[in-house]
């Protein structure tokens, strides 16, 4: 499902908009600073401090990001759905070392500090008609 | 109208920004498209946000009179980001005298392009024109800025 162009995208490279829900069906959407490739049906969200999205997403599990290549700023829409939770391990450790070279290029320490790495599994891919 | 334009508003809209309007589906999967340009009254009743007429299309189905929309500006150099919630009210092909509100936020995007390294270039295959007007009623902003405890309501 993530093809070998979309994955330059899932590097964290570029924030990107996330969009959830609530239980009143008011939709969402804000901003994470990493989407990172897990496999070729799982991406990871960065979970920071984005406390309205992630309750949304502990509610109902369902969310949808735009993704953007750094390159050339093709982009794509990613439906998700949460499957699980990690606090340590490689992908863990990778998404954290990345954010804190963010952070102490931009001196924002605080803000840029992993809580988890949110797991997803990919539903569905669409890309951005722009052209 | 409870919201108001104050200085914070007016500093991301007035920015070199960008921004999504989305909406949710049948199946609450929220759907959402990319805004490239805006236009809004200083009473903020509404605003409007011009989408590619395309990627528009995947919200057409699902905006009714009653359904909750949101929209989000970001401004891309320091992300700032203001986030309106409120109610779809009506969208309509962009007429060739709106397309301005487009080209203003179109003019600063070499700010944008120099941030991330690129030319104005990757922009050749945007095609703006055909575009759609999405018009929301507002009823509330937040600060969505990325930062702890992000989502304030303002006002």
């Amino acid at each position: 499902m993530l093809t070998e162009e979309i994955v330059p995208s899932l590097q964290g490279a570029i924030p990107s908009a996330l969009a959830t829900v609530d239980d009143k069906g008011v939709p969402n959407i804000s901003y994470i600073s990493q989407v990172f490739y897990v496999d070729d049906n799982h991406v990871a969200l960065s979970n920071q401090f984005f406390n309205k999205s992630m309750r949304n997403i502990k509610t109902n599990g369902i969310a949808t990001v735009n993704i953007v290549r750094p390159d050339n700023l093709n982009s794509w829409y990613l439906s998700l759905q949460y499957t699980e939770t990690r606090t340590e391990g490689e992908l863990y450790e990778n998404m954290k070392m990345q954010l804190e070279a963010i952070a102490s290029m931009t001196g924002m320490e605080d803000v840029f500090r992993l809580k988890a790495a949110e797991i997803f599994e990919v539903k569905k891919v669409e890309e951005v008609l722009i052209s | 109208m409870a919201v108001k334009l104050n200085s914070f508003v007016r500093e991301v809209l007035d920015s070199p920004c960008f921004g999504f309007v989305g909406t949710v589906d049948e199946s609450s999967q929220p759907v959402m498209t990319r805004g490239f340009g805006f236009k809004y009254d200083e009473a903020l009743a509404t605003f409007t946000m011009y989408t590619f007429h395309k990627d528009f299309q995947r919200l057409i189905d699902h905006l009714s009179e009653v359904a909750k929309v949101s929209a989000t500006i970001t401004n891309a150099t320091d992300f700032k980001t203001v986030q309106f919630k409120g109610t779809y009210r009506n969208h309509y092909k962009t007429p060739d005298n709106e397309m301005i509100y487009a080209e203003k936020c179109n003019s600063k995007q070499a700010e944008i392009m120099k941030m991330f390294g690129l030319s104005n270039e990757v922009f050749a295959n945007w095609k703006y024109s055909p575009s759609v007007a999405i018009v929301m009623n507002v009823h509330e902003m937040f600060d969505q800025t990325p930062k702890i405890n992000t989502g304030n309501k303002i006002n």
